[in-house]
Formats: C-alpha cells, sequence, structure tokens
C-alpha cells in the first residue's frame, strides 16, 4: 500500500514540474523534451512487441517515418484537420503493420526479424520514388501546429503541453493494456507458444496484433515528431533509427513502461553527451552501453531502479518494524521476519503480510 | 546477351552475399545464434589483414595471418560476450549481438577511420570474356572459393568427430554437456570458425567493395535473407540462395519496370516470405520439431 | 492572462551580445555550426568543420576581423554534432541561437539537414547562411527565404557545364546516364538537359539510377553498355559506386566518353583504382575550387597557406576531402561580409550578403567569383569543365 502512495506521489510531482516546465525554459528546451517524449512513444510500440511479445523488431523507423509522412502530407499538403492525420497516422502503420504481419508471423524465429529489417529500406525507397507526394530526399517542411490565441502560450510551449499531453494519454493506455488481459496473453506467447496455443491464445493472432500495435505507437511518435520538428525526410525511416530504437528499448528497460520513457531520455541526449566528450566515438558509446547493461543489468535502468526501490523500501520497512516493536518480542520478530533470498520472478511480501504474484518478468 | 550478362553479375554479387551468410549460417549451427554482428566482425578483420599489408606482408599471407587471429578473435568473443546470454532468451542474444555490431564499427571507425581503403586483391585482375560476356577473374575466384568452402564445411559438419560434436552441442547443449562433451570449448570453436570464414569473406570482398566500417552493412541484410531462405542450417543451402537472390534481384530490376533499381531490395524479400510461407525449413533446411 | 506573465521571465535569449545585436560583442563575434561529426559521413563534416576552424583562427591570430564600425573583433565558433540528422540539426540551430547568442549559423552541411533548418531561421530571423549544399532551394527564392542563402554551384550548373563536353564533341551522340535515386540526382540531370537542349546530344533510352547503400552497380552498367551509347554521364556521388561503375565499363569493353561530376572525380581515390585513367580516351569532370593535392597548385601561395593552417589548426580533418576547401572558403567568403557589414545586426549581416562580391576569396579556381547579388543563383555560381589527360586535369577549351 504505501509504495502505492510513493509511486502516486513521484508521479504527482513529476507532473507539477513537467507542467512548470515550459514556462521558464528556451524553447530549445522545450522542443527537446518534447523530442524525449516523442521517441519515447516510439520505444514504447517497440516494446509492446519486442519486450513483451518477444518478437524482434527492427522496422519500427519504417513506422515511425511513414507517421511522420502522414501528418506532413495530409495536415501540411492536403489540410486536415490535425485529429484526422493523427488517426491516420495511427490507423495507417497499424493497417501496414498488420497486413505485414499476418504472412510473417508464420515464418518462425529468424525470419519475422530478417523480414522487419528489410521494412526501413524499403521504406526509404518508397518514399524517395513518391517525390510529388513527399518531397523526396530533400524532405518536406509542415509546421503544423497552431497556438489557440486564448492560451497566451508561445508555439513552443504549446507544443510542449500538446506533445507531452498526447504522450501521456497513449503511455496510459499501454500501461492499461499490459497490466490486463493483453499483457498476460503476450508474455505467455513470449515465454512458451506452445503452452499459449494450448491454453486457447492464438501466437500468430497476438504476435500480428502487437506487431499491429507497436506500427501504430511508431505512425503516431512519427505524428508527434513532425508536430514537433516541423519536417520530415527519408532519414527518419532509416535503419539505424530502428537499432538505436532497440537498443535503448534494452537500456532503458525490456517490457517496462518507465523503460520506455528512459530510453527516449537517453535517446536524445546520449549523442548530446557523447558530444560534448568526442562526438566521433557515439556510435562506440551507444554500443558500449548497450553490452554493458546486458552485462549489469539485463532488465535494463528500468528495472535496476524497480529493484534499488524495492531494495530501499524493503529497508524501510525493516527498519520502522524495528523501532516499532517493543524490545522483548524484538528477538521473536527479528527470527521471524528474516528474509527467504527472493526468488525469479516470484511472490513479493508487499509489507502487509499479503502477497502480490508478479506478472512481469524479473 | 544482357541478360546473360545480368546472370553472370548476379552470380558474382551473389557470391559476396553468400560469403558473409555463410559465416552466419556456421555461427547458427555451431551455438544457435544469429550473429547481427557477423559482417562488423568480418570488417574488423579485414582491416587486420589491410594493417598487415600496409606493413610489407603479401596479400595471401596476410590473409592466412588474419584467419588464424580471427580464429582467436571469434572464440574470444564468444567466451567473453556471448557465453554470459546463452541462457537468455534468443531475444537478448539477438540484441547483444546488435551491441556488439555497434561496438565494433565504433572501434573500426575509431581505429582506422571513415575514409575508404584500397585492398590488394588475391587474384590476379582481369576479365575473360565469352563473346560479348565477360566476367572479371577476381569475381569468378570469388565463386570458386565460396564452392571450395562449401565443401570443406561439408566435410567437416558431417563426416568429422568436430563436427557431429558442433552439431550436438547446437542441438542441445544439455544431453551435449551430459554426454561429456566440453560444450564451452566447442561453443568457442563454433564461433571462431564463423569468424575465421567471416575473414575470408571480407577478405575477398574488399577489392572490389572498398574498405571502410560499413563495407558489408548493405551486404548484410541480403546475406541474412539468404541464410534464412536456404534454411539457416545449411551452408550450401546459403550459397544457393545467395545466387538466387543476386541473379534474381538483377533480372527483376532489369525487366520488371516497377521495381526499378531502387526496389531491388524487396526481391529477396517477397522471394524469402514466398518460399518460407510454402517451406518452413527453407530451401535445405531440415524440419524442426518443437518438443513441449 | 497569467500564461503570459510567466512565459516572460526566464526565457530571454542568452546573449552573446547586447539585445539589439546579439553574437557581436565589442571584441568577438559569435558564430555556429551543425554538421555531422559522428556516423558514417562524419569524416565529410569534420573536414568542413576543420577547414572553416582553420581560417577562422588564422584570422584570429592575426588579430581578427576589422569591421566598418572601425572595431576588430575575434569570431568565436561553436559547433555541434547532428549525425546528418534533419531533426537534430533543427534543434541544434536554435541551441545556437538561443542557448549560445550566435549571431549566424555558417556553413551547416546536407541537403535535408538543412531544409529542416530553414523554416526555423525564418522563424527566428536568424541567417542560416552559406550552405554546404548544391541544392538550389537555398538560395533559389530570396524573397520567400531571405535569412538563407547557400554558397557552392548547385547540381544543375554542374550538369550544365558537363553537357559542354558532350556538345564539345560535335557531332550526334547518345548519353548513358546512371544517376542517383534523389534529388541530387534528379537536380543534376536535370542542368544536363537544360545543357544539351537544342543540340545534337540526346539521352539513351534507358536512365539507370542506384541507391547510396548499394553494394555494386554493375547491373546498372551493364544495362548502360547494352545501349552502346558514347557517352556516359556517371552523376555518382558515392565514391565506391563510381569506381565500381567504371571498372564494370572496362570490363565490358565499353569506352564511351566518360563525363564525372565533381566529387567522385579524383585521380587516386576514382580513377587509378577502376584502371579508368589508363582506359578511356576521354574524362571530364567539373571543379571550382582548387584541389590541394593537385601539383599544378604545389607553390600556389592560397593553397599553401590552407595546408600549412589545416595542418595547424585542424590536424586531425582530412584536408584532401573537398569538404575542407569548401568549410575553408566559405569561412573567408563569410568574413568577407562581417568586413563590408554596415551596422551590426541580423538584418545588417543579411543585406551585406545580399550584395557580396568578391574575386579574392582563397582556393576557388581562378576566374570564379562570388556574387551573392544574382538574385536565385548561389553566391559561386560558376563551375569549370577539366579534361583529363596525362594524369591530370587541366581545363578544357569550350570549341
Amino acid at each position: 500500500m504505501r509504495r502505492t502512495w510513493y509511486r502516486a506521489g513521484a508521479l504527482a510531482a513529476g507532473i507539477i514540474v513537467l507542467a512548470a516546465l515550459p514556462l521558464n525554459s528556451t524553447p530549445y528546451t522545450n522542443y527537446q523534451v518534447a523530442l524525449v517524449a516523442t521517441y519515447a512513444v516510439a520505444i514504447l510500440g517497440l516494446n509492446l512487441v519486442s519486450g513483451y511479445a518477444g518478437q524482434i523488431s527492427l522496422g519500427q523507423s519504417a513506422f515511425f517515418g511513414l507517421g511522420g509522412y502522414c501528418a506532413a502530407i495530409a495536415t501540411a499538403r492536403a489540410g486536415w484537420p490535425l485529429p484526422a492525420s493523427f488517426l491516420l497516422a495511427c490507423a495507417l502503420p497499424a493497417a501496414v503493420g498488420l497486413l505485414i504481419a499476418i504472412p510473417a508471423v508464420r515464418l518462425r524465429g529468424h525470419g519475422l526479424a530478417i523480414f522487419t529489417l528489410a521494412l526501413p529500406l524499403i521504406g526509404v525507397a518508397l518514399a524517395k520514388r513518391f517525390l510529388d507526394l513527399t518531397g523526396g530526399s530533400e524532405g518536406l517542411s509542415a509546421r503544423i501546429a497552431r497556438v489557440p490565441g486564448w492560451t497566451g502560450l508561445d508555439i513552443d510551449q504549446w507544443t510542449y503541453y500538446v506533445v507531452l499531453a498526447i504522450a501521456g494519454a497513449l503511455f496510459l493506455l499501454a500501461r492499461n493494456m499490459v497490466t490486463g488481459r493483453l499483457g498476460r496473453a503476450l508474455s505467455t506467447v513470449r515465454e512458451n507458444e506452445v503452452v499459449a496455443a494450448s491454453m486457447g491464445i492464438s501466437p500468430r493472432r497476438y504476435k500480428a496484433l502487437a506487431f499491429a500495435m507497436a506500427a501504430a505507437y511508431g505512425g503516431a511518435a512519427g505524428w508527434l515528431y513532425v508536430y514537433t520538428i516541423g519536417f520530415v525526410s527519408p532519414v527518419e525511416m532509416e535503419l539505424l533509427l530502428s537499432i538505436n530504437l532497440l537498443a535503448m528499448m534494452i537500456v532503458g528497460g525490456m517490457g517496462s513502461v518507465l523503460g520506455s520513457l528512459l530510453g527516449g531520455v537517453l535517446y536524445v541526449y546520449v549523442p548530446i553527451v557523447a558530444g560534448t566528450v568526442d562526438p566521433v566515438r557515439t556510435t562506440l558509446l551507444y554500443g558500449a552501453i548497450l553490452v554493458l547493461v546486458l552485462f549489469l543489468a539485463p532488465g535494463g535502468i528500468a528495472r535496476a531502479l524497480h529493484r534499488t526501490g524495492d531494495w530501499l523500501s524493503d529497508l524501510g520497512d525493516d527498519w520502522r518494524r524495528r523501532a516499532s516493536a517493543p524490545e522483548e518480542t524484538r528477538k521473536v520478530h527479528g527470527a521471524t521476519t528474516q528474509r527467504l533470498p527472493r526468488a525469479r520472478g516470484g511472490d513479493r511480501d508487499d509489507g502487509n503480510g499479503s502477497h502480490r504474484l508478479r506478472t512481469r518478468r524479473e | 546477351m544482357r541478360a546473360l550478362q545480368q546472370v553472370i553479375d548476379g552470380l558474382a554479387t551473389g557470391s559476396i552475399y553468400g560469403a558473409l551468410a555463410l559465416a552466419l549460417v556456421l555461427a547458427h549451427r555451431a551455438t544457435g545464434v544469429v550473429n547481427f554482428a557477423q559482417g562488423q566482425m568480418a570488417v574488423v578483420s579485414t582491416f587486420f589483414a589491410w594493417s598487415l599489408v600496409q606493413s610489407g606482408l603479401g596479400v595471401v599471407l596476410a590473409i592466412a595471418l588474419t584467419v588464424a587471429a580471427s580464429l582467436l578473435f571469434g572464440a574470444t568473443v564468444e567466451r567473453v560476450v556471448m557465453r554470459r546470454f546463452e541462457r537468455e532468451s534468443p531475444m537478448i542474444t539477438i540484441v547483444a549481438t546488435v551491441g556488439l555490431l555497434l561496438l565494433l564499427n565504433g572501434v573500426s571507425s575509431l581505429i582506422w577511420g571513415y575514409d575508404l581503403k584500397a585492398f590488394p586483391p588475391a587474384f590476379s585482375s582481369g576479365t575473360l570474356r565469352a563473346g560479348e560476356a565477360a566476367v572479371s577473374i577476381p569475381a569468378l575466384g570469388t565463386f570458386l572459393v565460396l564452392v571450395a568452402v562449401v565443401l570443406v564445411l561439408y566435410v567437416l559438419m558431417m563426416r568429422t568427430r568436430l563436427g557431429l560434436a558442433l552439431r550436438a552441442v547446437a542441438d542441445n547443449p544439455d544431453s551435449s554437456a551430459l554426454s561429456g562433451l566440453p560444450v564451452g570449448r566447442l561453443l568457442m570453436v563454433g564461433w571462431g570458425l564463423a569468424a575465421g570464414l567471416g575473414a575470408i569473406a571480407g577478405c575477398l570482398v574488399a577489392p572490389k567493395l572498398y574498405l571502410d566500417p560499413n563495407m558489408l552493412a548493405g551486404v548484410l541484410v541480403y546475406a541474412l535473407a539468404a541464410a534464412v531462405l536456404g534454411g539457416f542450417d545449411s551452408p550450401l543451402g546459403a550459397v544457393v540462395a545467395a545466387w538466387i537472390i543476386g541473379v534474381s534481384e538483377n533480372l527483376a530490376a532489369t525487366y520488371i519496370g516497377v521495381i526499378g533499381n531502387d526496389l531491388r531490395i524487396s526481391v529477396p524479400l517477397l522471394l524469402t516470405v514466398l518460399v518460407l510461407l510454402l517451406r518452413p525449413q527453407g530451401l535445405f533446411g531440415r524440419r524442426e520439431v518443437v518438443r513441449v | 492572462m497569467m500564461g503570459m506573465a510567466l512565459t516572460a521571465c526566464g526565457r530571454d535569449e542568452s546573449s552573446g551580445g547586447t539585445q539589439s545585436t546579439p553574437g557581436i560583442s565589442d571584441s568577438t563575434v559569435k558564430i555556429g555550426i551543425s554538421v555531422p561529426l559522428s556516423g558514417p559521413v562524419s569524416d565529410a563534416g569534420t573536414a568542413q568543420l576543420g577547414g572553416a576552424k582553420a581560417y577562422y583562427e588564422a584570422i584570429n591570430a592575426a588579430g581578427g576581423v576589422r569591421m566598418r564600425d572601425g572595431k576588430t573583433r575575434k569570431i568565436e565558433l561553436t559547433s555541434y554534432d547532428d549525425g546528418y540528422e534533419p531533426g537534430r540539426s533543427a534543434q541544434n540551430f536554435r541551441r545556437l541561437v538561443q542557448q549560445d547568442g550566435a549571431l549566424a549559423v555558417v556553413g551547416g552541411l546536407g541537403t535535408a539537414q538543412n531544409a529542416a533548418v530553414l523554416p526555423v531561421a525564418k522563424e527566428l530571423g536568424v541567417p542560416q547562411v552559406f550552405v554546404a549544399s548544391g541544392a538550389s532551394l537555398f538560395s533559389a527564392k530570396p524573397a520567400d527565404n531571405p535569412w538563407t542563402i547557400g554558397w557552392q554551384p548547385t547540381y544543375e550548373a554542374e550538369g550544365e557545364a558537363l553537357a559542354q563536353a558532350a556538345i564539345a564533341l560535335n557531332r550526334p551522340v547518345t548519353v548513358a546516364v546512371l544517376r542517383q535515386n534523389d534529388d541530387l540526382g534528379k537536380a543534376f540531370l536535370n542542368g544536363f538537359n537544360k545543357g544539351i537542349e537544342g543540340s545534337q546530344v540526346k539521352l539513351a533510352g534507358t536512365i539507370q539510377t542506384y541507391e547510396a547503400a548499394d553494394t555494386t552497380v554493375d547491373s546498372q552498367i551493364t544495362n548502360l553498355a547494352a545501349t552502346k551509347a558514347e557517352v556516359l554521364l556517371s552523376a555518382v556521388a558515392v565514391v565506391r559506386l563510381q569506381i565500381s561503375a567504371l571498372t564494370k565499363a572496362r570490363e565490358l569493353n565499353w569506352k564511351p566518353v566518360v563525363l564525372l561530376p565533381g566529387f567522385t572525380q579524383g585521380f587516386s581515390t576514382v580513377l587509378k583504382p577502376s584502371g579508368a585513367d589508363a582506359y578511356f580516351d576521354q574524362i571530364y569532370s567539373t571543379g571550382f575550387v582548387k584541389i590541394p593535392s593537385d601539383p599544378q597548385w604545389s607553390s600556389d601561395q592560397a593553397v599553401t597557406e590552407f595546408t600549412g593552417r589545416m595542418k595547424q589548426y585542424s590536424p586531425q580533418a582530412n584536408a584532401n576531402l573537398p569538404n575542407a576547401v569548401w568549410g575553408y572558403a566559405t569561412a573567408a567568403t563569410f568574413v568577407r561580409a562581417l568586413e563590408t557589414m554596415d551596422g551590426l545586426t541580423r538584418q545588417n549581416l543579411m543585406d551585406a550578403i545580399r550584395k557580396l562580391k568578391a574575386d579574392d576569396i582563397p582556393m576557388l579556381l581562378p576566374g570564379v567569383t562570388v556574387d551573392a547579388s544574382a538574385a536565385g543563383k548561389s553566391p559561386v555560381n560558376v563551375t569549370k569543365l577539366f579534361k583529363f589527360a596525362d594524369g591530370k586535369y587541366s581545363l578544357a577549351q569550350p570549341s
């Protein structure tokens, strides 16, 4: 119970900070934070298919770019209202993702990964081919953000709020999905497809669904990107973006909503940090961080944070219990409250004597 | 005549894909891992060979030394990096290889830079002509070396005890361990061999592609497609698939207008999907049975 | 209403000068640059930055830039890596302006990258000048894009110049074309087509394209050779693919007149490795800057100065890449604009740039001048035709 209060408190504090931030920082900073939210959404989508459903996808950048082009072409070129182009940016990639997934999930193991590898390559080629529509390799300028006069905000602040609000809603949606039936079904599929099938969960259907959702989130992120940066080009579809998104997903925390957010932060700020040291070493830094995290904390930073948080509050519980127990019973309590080694993915004592089965992988 | 030339060109390009595909297949055959860093490892080996040549060694000797060093390199990478992840999910192992790819790319650019380097060919340059068709001697040489390597691999995997042990370990590490096979050492051998193959591949194609950290980046996709199409466990399958891919992408780009040159990459993709839907084990693979 | 009060505080542009003359103080001029310093194109970006740095540092060492208000100021260059990603280029521009208080952003590299910056420059009213890209969009519409201008000759201009070589053959010929599958390749071809309009030169039936990430262009050359065209326009921007193209043509026993673009003409980088120097009878290319490694300039004062300064101030950059020369020459052009500025505001800078004429910018070929007043054209819009013979390129005489 206490843990829930801590979490709620932290969340509320975070929201207040985020809400106040744009009023006092430069447009550059506001757009940077909006970009963090954007990439976090893309990584969240990737997490749905790779982290939760266990299907490696190297094609997320293709959907990101597709969503971006939807935003640019539908709104800037064809004059669609923003909500309509946002829906398109989610729906079209989802449809493409579903179309691709239906044959692709029948390929065992590596087939799907290699299939997804080809998506960015084909995406870039198509973006260049239809250059009357997409602007070709020179890209397409699309400043689609508009501030309503009554808010009194500058455009960067308005953009910040819109992007963060949409990203927040998408995060909430994802969280509800994965903590419910869908998440459990995906976990079962990931762990053992045969068991899942015997339980009536069709691996193919759920994998295809996860892939379509990942594509939808990727597209939404692309829309947010164009809303923020006002530009899209084939570069946004390139394979390297997919690889880096995957890498930052792992480092942030696979199969974790918080991890996706951390991944977004890392994606935007690792190159900047590398730039202050020596920009030439950026690729090296990405790879080194990834390998290091895999070695030391395969669950990513989010999992490490969770563990630290758990450890700290366990410590707090211990301390509180010891302080409040009367002297004579302390020894007895000391014996009965001896901590058993924590099993991987096993029960957790949440401090009130009741146990909660962790459904997420440790 | 143009079609014939396209076929010849396709076989030549296909040999480039096939060389890397072989290394991929061997790594997978021996350890069950799809190594996304195979191309990058090959590039590092080729840079090593290049450095040897720069310091005065002859090409063939440099390549031989590089292959030996690569055997060690591959074994070390397996022991130090991949061993840690062998019990994890396949997804983590693949991501680990992606991390390795980024790491090795960063390291090679740091040590050798991004400018293109010429690599001396192991074969004499020159062109063979038959009527209007022409094939360059290095391309022919690569083709023949590939065939030879496939034969050697076949003999190794199917007819030697080492090959049997390697296959056993990849198939079922637990049973193999119980049977007394030195599983760890065999995994290292498997990766070492794959790295050695990669070194040969890199040194064969570098004279044509010119050496830089991203030399095999474009080839990797094709090599993966070839390996999958051939059935990931068959060296012969990977090479034949690579040739098929090379030839079909050329013919499709030339004669199918809607594909053209920019969408050539869709050809191996469509081929792979089609074949795998009809024959999930690939062209030459064995049917896999999953026991619960 | 409260929003407006809240928005006011903490959001002023950080000052590199006063509110009215951002980027210029009594002793310094602050400028910025965003180039790819990581990833596959990092050597080009490093060279571009290195060339600019070499020039600015040399000027600073000699005291600085003497401006019209009588003060001599040193140039402070802030650089950021954009990894060749347009989103990062746009953000870097904001950062240079809003956090570092730069007067202007000079000499950025990349077409899509700077296309993303263009609207931001317009929004903020900050000069985005001397963009290192051959795309015509940067200089074409000064009325629409008052804060942006390119620098080097456009790809169209290069294509047009190469057309002269085909026309000079003075007989009906067909031209086989291999071009990059993007705006660069299209612009090249458009310029070439413009140049051959009304002449005896015609394009062959097929135009082959390639992608920058392709392994080889063997298949494309095979198709082009089958047309038996007398001229090959190999508008290939990637060095390894140009080598592949020329090698394949040689292997197929096809000996057209070869037209090469400026970035892939190098003797040691392209011609010798592909055997083109010994095989083809006629090779033409274009140029507008002096190639430092070309022996004909070995005692040229500008070139020796360039080489010395690169070694001294930017040793880690590759001085043999064209980007190093471009960076150096754009820096020189910018300094000239600073010298001719009346006043210290950004608008004053743009006014000076739009009037700029100079015929002594270092590293430009003799006869190539800067003329930014030619509306709709890039400031450097002359590119010369060269013929390769006896192991080197020499100015071709148009007939």
